[in-house]
Formats: C-alpha cells, sequence, structure tokens
C-alpha cells in the first residue's frame, strides 16, 4: 500500500479535529476513502451518497485531474499522490424552500 | 454560531449582488474562528459559471475555491461563508441549496427585488444535512 495525502477542505475540517490533510495508505481512490471514513466516520456522511457514490457536489482531484476524467472510484494511486476533495460550490432560488428555523 | 462583517464586506457582497441582478452573485468571505464566533476579513467575489439560467443557479469554478482556500490557509485563515443572491426571491435556503450545502460553514443569502437588496440572513447547515438554522450577523469593525 502507498501513503496518500487527503486534502480536506475548510468546511469539513471541523470532522478531522482541524486537520487539513490526512495521510492514509491505499492503492485507489475507493480504498483511500474507507481509509479515511474509518479514521473519521462522520465524514462519510458528507461526502457519499446513500448509494455509496460521490454526492454530485463534490469533487475529487488525484494530482490536480478530476477523477471523473481518470477512472472515478477505482483510479490508481501512487506513492505520494494527492487527492484533494473539493465541493462544488453550487445554489440557487426555487419556489421549493427547505426547513429552516430562524 | 454568530458571524461578524465588516462595513467593507458588507458593501462588497451587497454592491455585488445588485449589479449582477437579475442573475445570481457569489462569492467568500475570509476570515477566521474563536470559539463560536466566525470573524471576517475580506471579501472575494466570484463568476457565477453556471453555462445556462444565472438567475436560478449559481455555480463557482472549482479552481476558485481552491486558490480562494490555498490563499486562506497561507494566511492561516478559512473560507467562513459562502455568499450568494436570490433575484427576486426571500432569503431563505432554498431546497437546491440545502441538497448543494456543507456543514460547518455559514450561507448568507441576499435577498434583491428589482434591483434592490431587501435583505441578508446566514445560514448553517445541521450535521445531519436535514434543515438550515439561521445565525446571527453581528457588525464587525
Amino acid at each position: 500500500m502507498m501513503t496518500v495525502t487527503l486534502k480536506i477542505p475548510s468546511p469539513l475540517r471541523r470532522f478531522t479535529d482541524n486537520s487539513s490533510a490526512v495521510d492514509v495508505h491505499a492503492d485507489s481512490v475507493a480504498t483511500a476513502l474507507e481509509q479515511l471514513f474509518s479514521l473519521y466516520p462522520d465524514l462519510k456522511l458528507q461526502i457519499m451518497d446513500e448509494n455509496g457514490q460521490l454526492r454530485n457536489f463534490v469533487n475529487l482531484f488525484h494530482d490536480k485531474v478530476d477523477i471523473r476524467q481518470q477512472q472515478g472510484l477505482n483510479t490508481g494511486l501512487h506513492q505520494g499522490s494527492e487527492l484533494r476533495i473539493v465541493p462544488a460550490i453550487a445554489g440557487g432560488s426555487d419556489s421549493r424552500n427547505c426547513r429552516h428555523d430562524t | 454560531m454568530t458571524i461578524e462583517i465588516n462595513d467593507a464586506i458588507r458593501s462588497a457582497m451587497l454592491d455585488q449582488a445588485e449589479s449582477c441582478f437579475p442573475n445570481e452573485s457569489c462569492g467568500f468571505i475570509i476570515g477566521s474562528y474563536a470559539g463560536d464566533m466566525a470573524k471576517g476579513d475580506y471579501y472575494i467575489p466570484c463568476d457565477n459559471d453556471h453555462g445556462h439560467n444565472q438567475q436560478r443557479r449559481f455555480l463557482i469554478d472549482p479552481m476558485a475555491y481552491q486558490l480562494a482556500e490555498d490563499t486562506a490557509d497561507a494566511n492561516g485563515q478559512s473560507i467562513i461563508s459562502i455568499v450568494h443572491s436570490h433575484p427576486d426571491h426571500p432569503d431563505l435556503p432554498s431546497e437546491f441549496d440545502r441538497l448543494h450545502a456543507w456543514p460547518g460553514i455559514s450561507y448568507i443569502i441576499i435577498a434583491v427585488f428589482a434591483g434592490q437588496v431587501r435583505s441578508y440572513r446566514s445560514w448553517q447547515l445541521s450535521d445531519d444535512r436535514s434543515v438550515f438554522h439561521q445565525e446571527v450577523i453581528n457588525p464587525g469593525d
């Protein structure tokens, strides 16, 4: 297994004891995420959907290239790989408001 | 959580919201945390990269996010808020907003009607992603 570094975006650092980077041992994106979730289980809900896929507003960049342009979760990693979690910052007005309290 | 924003940030984000009308504006507030308080230092206006329907949607380039985060990290700061406008809609989070939000960061929504800012509020998504809670906005120095 290779040592790879996962870079954590600001909003999710509260789930990683404020760490901005986490080293794991993995040979694919999927196993790197499994390692990350084993260390910080509360992260999984924020990154994966109920079908075990990346939430559609979550981007993962492997060495600065979107994994969707590689082999997705099956993308192979190498020693020293950097995996960066990047939110797709999106939103907008809608006729349907969500639950909120004021 | 309470968020503190100074006059420069307030002016920058509200002016952008009016100048982008009828499209949605968007940007980041960079600052720092102290306990339950997030204190804004400056505002980064962003381009709305949504390919169509910018009157109802916004999208920020992931590269713009990475640049803002790297700059903040290098200075010991954080992205403390994501700001966007709702043209001709209230400053309440939509279901589309909820689906694209993360807990742990403020979302400021600006209501702009007929090109004039009417109101704005700040929100945070609950950890279970089910509901937005409004947070207090304090004036800063």
